[in-house]
């Protein structure tokens, strides 16, 4: 039997490929024919092929809100991800200290053992007008009260906790792949160390900020559990909304617009990364 | 033209010590080449050179100017990498400017020089491709323009040829030697392979153990090894222990007298090289004459070896054409002779 056959072995994917068509595409043709169905209150909706639930996310200046809301939050959260966590990654690949690496590896990659509801639900108990951070500015003598819990800057906060072990994760594995022999061949040539990196290895690190951001900027956007417990009910982005329109509204097709809106931007945004990325750099990045 | 010199510079570690003070001066326009096994401290001494290494003693200076506490990218030299190390995202004519770009030379003349840098290396025509689309001595070239174009004090040269096949590398050490003399340039080349390191250099240094056993000429080192380790480093195989009993003479422990030339200095080894050795046809006289027994046989292409046991004791490994060895068979008896003047007296001391 053809074991080894190429042609064979594409019989390999069907499993999966089969997996992915039943359980997402289908039920994600589904949501679109939804929303383009007509609300009708009482009986879910009715059949219809009208554009009319996009046509409401683009008069209403309050889903508009809540989408731009989701965009900044998301892009700050992504941009301190990258920003704290380059310098984390980079450490972790040059280090030459095999068991500082795998601790620090750990210790990173054991947030991700905790689900986002209760890390989210942790930083309640930190952010809040009673909690550690306020005792903290408290004893410092900062302020009484200072509270974060249901602020943007909190939901940001608490966002960034949860995304950055991505961002390093990811970073790190791109950085790994600089060999060190090339800052070497840089300073030899005459770069300080900091021009070594703008002109090295930053460039060469390029891909992984791409990847990293692109993960934590797609997370984000989609993050649930962190804006509905720390942002609280002043506080809106997309993904509780959908939520909210589908399951306590009842409103199935304005609900599945919403998150056709949520993906066409963030695949949008995404892909635009991408591009931007491949046209400067794709000679040798690809 | 510069002078590198090398004043009594080590490198400790926590553990252990990689060099061991290393003095070496080399002249300007020499290319020198530290020679040794992995972990003697060659590559070590080099990058202390490049300014990778902080040296824990001692005080290197290229051209007069102290560099020991200088970083690498004040101290003008040209680094060239096993790996090369060549910057992927950026083109062969961007790899080679590099440096130039680094000290803010004007464009216009950076264009110019990068073009005369890839002419010495011939790779002009492909200074838009990038380090992947060139084979592995192409991309060599590109690392030793990239070096050479900044004009370097010295040229460091990390195994450069160890990572290219046989051929090439023949190649490429004519190729870097020729640019070393065109140029003027003091060059010190780091290389595990004797061969290498006698046919590009001027000096050879041999390191053991962190320390330089011997500097010379390559002939220098190879008919006058002043150490065993050198002398077994550079192939002298057969050592025979005992002791000089009078000028010329010299009694192994199992009690053979041997011939050697009457001015050697003392020592407790006398070492002769397997290529030395030659098989004696009967009634043919030497200084030194053996008999024993063929125990092995290897046959090598233009050469083969035999092991002959002598009936002393020791073994005695000969190079022979193959042409001569085609007549010997295991287990035959056979004369070794060689001149005293290949034999080599050595202190069995380890340094």
């Amino acid at each position: 039997m053809g074991a080894t056959n190429p042609n064979r072995t594409g019989l390999l994917a069907v499993p999966a490929g089969l997996f992915v068509a039943l359980f997402l595409l289908a039920p994600l043709a589904l949501m679109f024919r939804y929303s383009l169905n007509r609300f009708a209150p009482g009986e879910m909706m009715e059949q219809a092929l009208t554009l009319e639930n996009y046509g409401k996310f683009l008069a209403d200046g309050y889903y508009q809100g809540v989408l731009w809301t989701t965009l900044w939050t998301s892009g700050l959260a992504t941009l301190i991800c990258l920003v704290l966590g380059y310098p984390v990654a980079w450490f972790m690949a040059r280090t030459t200290a095999p068991r500082l690496k795998s601790l620090l590896v750990i210790a990173i990659v054991v947030p991700l053992l905790m689900g986002n509801a209760v890390r989210s639900a942790a930083w309640m108990v930190v952010l809040g007008e009673k909690g550690m951070l306020a005792a903290l500015v408290g004893a410092l003598g900062l302020g009484e009260r200072f509270g974060l819990l249901y602020t943007a800057p909190g939901v940001v906060i608490a966002l960034v906790s949860v995304l950055l072990p991505f961002m390093i994760i990811t970073l790190q594995s791109v950085l790994e792949g600089v060999s060190h022999s090339l800052e070497e061949a840089a300073m030899s040539l005459g770069a300080s160390p900091r021009a070594a990196f703008v002109q090295v290895v930053l460039p060469l690190s390029l891909p992984g900020v791409l990847a990293g951001t692109s993960l934590c900027f797609i997370l984000a956007m989609n993050a649930y559990a962190t804006p509905v417990l720390v942002g609280g009910p002043q506080f809106h982005m997309m993904a509780p909304t959908v939520y909210q329109q589908v399951s306590k509204a009842m409103n199935w097709p304005f609900g599945a617009a919403l998150a056709f809106v949520l993906m066409s931007v963030t695949l949008g945004l995404s892909i635009a990364a991408n591009l931007l990325m491949q046209r400067r750099y794709r000679r040798w990045a690809e | 033209m510069t002078e590198v010199v090398l004043d009594g510079v080590s490198k400790h570690y926590a553990e252990m010590v990689a060099v061991d003070r290393v003095s070496l001066r080399i002249p300007a326009g020499q290319f020198v080449a530290l020679l040794g096994p992995s972990g003697c401290g060659k590559t070590t001494t080099l990058r202390m050179v490049a300014g990778f290494v902080d040296a824990t003693q001692g005080r290197i200076t290229i051209g007069g100017r102290d560099v020991t506490q200088l970083p690498p990218w004040r101290r003008n030299t040209g680094l060239v990498f096993q790996n090369y190390a060549l910057f992927p995202h950026r083109t062969v004519a961007q790899n080679v400017g590099f440096g130039l770009q680094m000290r803010g030379i004007p464009r216009a003349e950076a264009a110019a020089r990068v073009a005369t840098a890839l002419q010495r290396v011939k790779l002009q025509e492909l200074a838009d491709r990038l380090p992947k689309q060139l084979s592995g001595g192409q991309q060599q070239r590109v690392a030793l323009a990239r070096a050479l174009v900044i004009e370097p004090d010295v040229l460091l040269l990390d195994e450069p040829l160890s990572n290219l096949d046989a051929r090439l590398r023949l190649e490429m050490r004519t190729e870097i030697r020729a640019l070393q003399r065109a140029l003027e340039l003091t060059a010190i080349f780091v290389t595990h392979d004797q061969e290498e390191a006698f046919a590009i250099a001027d000096i050879v240094a041999v390191m053991h153990r962190g320390q330089v056993e011997q500097v010379g000429t390559p002939a220098e080192i190879y008919e006058t090894p002043s150490t065993r380790f050198v002398a077994e480093f550079t192939g002298v195989h057969n050592l025979l222990p005992g002791r000089v009993t009078a000028p010329g003479r010299f009694e192994t422990t199992d009690g053979l007298g041997l011939a050697c030339t009457a001015s050697r200095p003392l020592g407790s080894l006398l070492g002769v090289r397997p290529e030395r050795l030659a098989l004696l046809p009967a009634g043919a006289t030497a200084d030194n004459a053996v008999a024993g027994q063929v125990v092995s046989l290897a046959y090598l292409g233009a050469v083969a070896e035999a092991e002959v046991q002598l009936p002393s004791g020791p073994r005695l490994l000969a190079r022979l054409p193959a042409h001569q060895a085609a007549v010997l068979a295991m287990g035959a008896t056979v004369t070794l002779g060689w001149p005293a003047s290949a034999s080599l007296l050595l202190e069995d001391a380890h340094g």
